[in-house]
């Protein structure tokens, strides 16, 4: 059996006029699956990841973890923020320890794991600042280094890498990579970025303007382990990219034109 | 529920060494009492105004006096603020908790907050007596008000993706309120706080001078009461720098623990 079994999930959020986010999405992702969704802006993703990740419950249809209905968050599952989600009062370090303070985790190891995930996301030497006085690159990494820190079974990344500079954007993606590569975890990764998306998934999922249905699940049959930046160049990377962007693009007009 | 103190008072300034800064404010302090000492001696009827070498030799004259009407004073507005600060903040985390009993309980609340202080000390005077009590009590009462109101504030003000995220890494229901309720609206208490204080000051020295044995509240109602209009002044600065340095003090106190909060989003 799949690792993440959705079938037929909708969300409502119920309001003078009720939104649908999600429409009868059903997904499977296998163990040790890399997964990227992407679709237009307001399409049901972060929805989706926070219904995987327990937070929020589904109107209608079911999400299956390991077998089991999701029924509310779990360390099998470690979320990073679209926004971050940074407590300001903490500094980095105490950010980062937070999910083993939570499970009273010895000080000892808790500073030693913070350690080494700030080191892994390359902020080692900014464990006493605050997240205010981060940068938004800065802040998004912490983020992800606290969801790291209870080492999850599954990562959902809602759009992690969004604030990056481009450069540091390609070390990180190369970094996940080789975590991924290296613990076996099963990522679903929200990203806008077509590229990204492609350059690091076994799997495209793209969504339909809002409500999030998914419109196409593209196979990207590129060799492992793969060079984030060369494998760009590469005459079958076009050829993915092509056939993503066809679909996404009818998407992202018609979500222009709601708006 | 509008009416919650400003939660960021910015960075307390009033003794930041600056020169330019205390040049300015001494000439203008300088300028001030000459003023006032003018008007007092040659242009103001002196029972409106007395000068400030008139009031400054009242003051040291009457030193231990006004020593016993401060002491008093700050006595009934501490216990006073301390049992507002007490049922307040209770208050304020309890309906904050629960949405529902705060939505029945707001309208009551803001109409009580509506009375003016100076309506309600006559009918605690009446309860409690001409004592410490009944100034004590006024205090409680009032003070108490804006910190119920910032706490439920801070607590609707809560970042909702915050909660989230504590719960994603396993938070239960009391430590979602330990490590995030609490500390994200630990600004608006202070901020509460420091307003009750000043509420608290100024009950103790609303019902003072309706009807009392001693304070500096009485000190003031009886020499106007009997024309001595220097110890009036007297009183009155005393009031004033009692008010400046406990908000400037509990201000200091406030950014000292907020640090993070004051700083965001420079
Ligand atoms: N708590 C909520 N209450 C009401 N509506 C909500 C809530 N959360 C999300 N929505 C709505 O649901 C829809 C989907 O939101 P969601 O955040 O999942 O989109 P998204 O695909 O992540 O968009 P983006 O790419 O901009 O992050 C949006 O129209 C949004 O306004
Ligand atoms: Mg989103």
């Amino acid at each position: 059996m799949s690792l993440i079994v959705v079938e037929g999930l909708t969300k409502v959020f119920p309001g003078p006029t009720d939104v649908v986010a999600l429409d009868g999405v059903s997904l499977t992702v296998e163990e040790g699956e890399f997964v990227s969704l992407i679709g237009p802006s307001g399409c049901g993703k972060s929805t989706l990841l926070h219904i995987l990740d327990g937070l929020e419950a589904a109107t209608a249809g079911r999400a299956l973890v390991a077998g089991r209905p999701v029924d509310g968050p779990g360390p099998d599952r470690g979320m990073v923020f679209q926004e971050y989600a940074l407590l300001p009062w903490r500094t980095v370090q105490a950010n980062v320890e937070l999910g083993l303070e939570l499970r009273h985790l010895p000080a000892a190891e808790r500073r030693r794991v913070a350690g080494d995930r700030l080191a892994l996301v390359g902020l080692q030497g900014f464990e006493g600042r605050y997240p205010h006085e981060l940068s938004g690159g800065m802040r998004q990494r912490v983020s992800i280094a606290r969801a790291l820190a209870l080492q999850p079974q599954i990562l959902l990344m809602d759009e992690p890498f969004a604030n990056l500079d481009a450069q540091t954007r390609l070390l990180l993606e190369e970094e996940l990579l080789a975590i991924w590569q290296r613990t076996g975890q099963t990522v679903l990764f929200v990203t806008h970025d077509l590229a990204e998306a492609i350059a690091m998934a076994d799997r495209v999922v793209i969504f339909t303007a809002r409500p999030g249905r998914i419109k196409d699940v593209v196979r990207v049959p590129l060799p492992r382990p793969r060079d984030v930046v060369r494998v760009r160049t590469t005459p079958e990377f076009a050829r993915v990219y092509d056939h993503v962007w066809t679909q996404l693009r009818d998407e992202v007009l018609k979500s222009r034109e709601v708006a | 529920m509008t009416i919650a103190a400003t939660v960021r008072p910015g960075r307390p300034g009033l003794w930041r060494r600056d020169g330019a800064l205390y040049l300015w404010r001494g000439g203008l302090l300088v300028a001030i009492l000459a003023l006032w000492e003018l008007a007092g001696r040659y242009w103001v009827n002196p029972v409106f105004l007395s000068p400030p070498s008139v009031v400054a030799g009242r003051l040291v004259a009457m030193r231990a006096d006004l020593l016993r009407h401060t002491v008093i004073t700050l006595q009934e507005v501490l216990s006073g603020f301390a049992i507002a600060a007490a049922w307040g903040i209770l208050a304020g985390y309890v309906l904050g908790a629960n949405r529902t009993v705060e939505r029945v309980v707001e309208p009551f609340l803001a109409a009580f907050y509506a009375v003016p202080i100076i309506a309600i000390a006559p009918l605690l005077i009446l309860v409690f007596g001409l004592g410490t009590r009944s100034k004590v009590a006024t205090a409680a009462i009032y003070a108490g008000l804006p910190i119920v109101v910032n706490v439920v504030t801070g607590i609707k003000n809560v970042d909702g993706v915050l909660v989230k995220a504590v719960r994603s890494l396993g938070a239960g229901r009391a430590q979602i309120f330990l490590k995030v309720t609490l500390p994200a609206s630990l600004p608006y208490l202070l901020a509460g706080l420091r307003l009750g204080f000043t509420l608290a000051l100024i009950a103790v020295i609303v019902s003072q001078m309706l009807a009392a044995y001693a304070g500096l509240g009485w000190l003031v109602a009886y020499a106007a009461g009997t024309f001595r209009t220097p110890d009036l002044y007297v009183g009155l600065v005393a009031l004033g720098v009692l008010g400046m340095i406990a908000n400037e003090g509990l201000r200091r106190l406030e950014y000292r623990l907020m640090r993070w909060h004051y700083e965001r989003g420079r």
